[in-house]
């Protein structure tokens, strides 16, 4: 029962923010909910919190722009951290080569290396092809997930059974068909993962994009509400701020904070339903 | 279930600056839903709460909140892939849950715990976020972390160099970790090894 009561404890912690988040839009202005804390105002306030949103920054919607960039480099980068990560995993845990250690510890080092060192050459390579401003700028090295390889090695070389593949080759499969119809099948429970957290990682990246874009028109969702927020000040005052222009306020703030973790939500539940037991059951007599 | 995962994993998901409203929110005695606890320790304003002594605990607690649930997501993804028939023969056998998870469970998912070691160590030492939406609220007054020092002398003042001096040091720190952990787990141990 101390278990429950534990978990119970950790709930609370990571719930009760969440709730205010929920609850802050529901206010009609900053004064009101800096006095009103986890009280629910009205659901009327989501509504007109939406339309003052929508105003920014040149009564352009631009969050909308915003939102179909970030859908643009998430699908992007899922599409190609998966297919990358899953690959590479494959092939680090269950083939001998030259260089094979060499690149699982250049991998993990690459993890390791704060983003703000990364930056600068990945910029300069960027801009000697030009596309540094450019939405190809963000697309491009999406594809560069070591978590995914990572995560796939560790499924490759942890729970996947190497007999199969053995009998398989036996039974004169060749690699590629082995990869496709055998592998790739089997790998249902790290594909959604590495998909899952190639969609996560790039939907809230904010570093490298906020380095490699400056049009606002190509910005993705959190490098929109974080110009909502300086350019507004609205929840600490920014040198640059000018107030009085939009009706943007701290509940709206919040409201845009909810707006861009939505699709998460959506993309989490989703995807659980990819995650079953035991796909390799029966696979092989022990 | 899943839902509470998420509940667990949503707060990693929290744009930047919305994570700066909530914190300013719930730190603050007056406005917090977690005041009767700040009350008990004392604190009566947003100042009294954001001194020196704790900023390590503030820190730590804003890290907990944005990172824990990607690692829970992803313990529970690999704690999925631990035969039923395994777990199943070993309670057959008596084993009690303490002992399942020691010498059972633990150990087949030791090189997922590994790779959580080593980027949470990483993480935690190049903290970034936290200190800069402290000192935001605070008006530059608190700590920097060394990643926070590191963008600013690269981005603030231009001073590459030493921003890139600085980042290597966090990155033998991560490293000299890195090294131990992936050892004593066998980590690179191709399959037939």
């Amino acid at each position: 029962m101390a278990a429950y009561g534990v978990l119970f404890l950790f709930l609370a912690f990571f719930v009760i923010p969440l709730i205010w988040l929920f609850f802050a839009p529901s206010h009609s202005s900053t004064q009101e909910l800096n006095s009103n804390g986890m009280r629910f105002g009205s659901v009327h306030a989501y509504i007109e919190g939406w339309h003052h949103l929508l105003t920014f920054a040149n009564h352009d919607q631009l969050i909308l722009v915003w939102t179909i960039n970030s859908l643009l480099y998430s699908a992007a980068a899922v599409i190609f951290a998966t297919a990358f990560g899953v690959t590479a995993g494959y092939a680090l845990a269950f083939f001998r080569f030259p260089g094979r250690r060499v690149i699982l510890g250049v991998t993990m080092v690459a993890m390791l290396v704060p983003a703000t060192t990364l930056v600068l050459p990945l910029f300069l390579e960027l801009s000697r092809l030009h596309i540094v401003g450019s939405r190809w700028a963000v697309i491009l090295p999406s594809g560069f997930y070591p978590l995914g390889v990572f995560l796939s090695y560790i499924f490759f070389s942890s729970h996947f059974p190497k007999q199969l593949l053995n009998a398989a080759r036996i039974d004169g499969c060749g690699e590629i068909r082995l990869f496709l119809q055998i592998v790739l099948p089997l790998t249902r429970n790290v594909v959604p993962l590495i998909a899952f957290f190639a969609f996560y990682a790039s939907w809230t990246n904010y570093f490298l994009p906020s380095v490699l874009l400056n049009n606002p028109r190509t910005f993705s969702l959190p490098l929109g509400v974080v110009d909502i927020a300086t350019a507004t000040g609205a929840i600490v005052p920014t040198p640059t701020a000018i107030a009085s222009v939009w009706p943007i306020g701290r509940p709206e703030l919040a409201l845009a904070g909810l707006y861009s973790v939505l699709p998460v939500i959506i993309v989490f539940l989703f995807s659980q339903r990819f995650l079953q037991q035991g796909p390799l059951a029966g696979a092989e007599k022990t | 279930m899943a839902g509470i995962r998420l509940i667990y994993f949503l707060p990693g998901a929290v744009s930047g600056s919305v994570v700066v409203l909530v914190w300013l929110f719930m730190l603050d005695p007056q406005a917090s839903p977690f005041s009767p606890i700040l009350r008990l320790f004392g604190w009566h304003t947003l100042q009294d709460v954001i001194v020196r002594q704790n900023y390590l605990y503030i820190f730590a607690l804003m890290f907990l909140w944005s990172a824990v649930g990607g690692w829970i997501v992803i313990t529970y993804g690999a704690l999925k892939n631990v035969p039923d028939e395994i777990v199943g023969a070993a309670k057959i056998d008596g084993c009690g849950k303490v002992a399942l998870a020691r010498y059972i469970t633990l150990p087949m998912i030791r090189k997922t715990l590994a790779l959580m070691a080593i980027l949470v160590i990483a993480a935690a030492s190049q903290v970034y976020t936290e200190p800069t939406i402290l000192n935001q609220i605070t008006d530059g007054t608190a700590p920097w972390g060394l990643n926070q020092v590191s963008y600013h002398l690269a981005f603030g003042l231009g001073y590459f160099e030493a921003s890139a001096a600085v980042a290597m040091m966090l990155v033998v720190f991560a490293l000299a970790a890195a090294g131990i952990i992936v050892r004593k787990v066998g980590f690179f141990k191709a399959i037939d090894e």
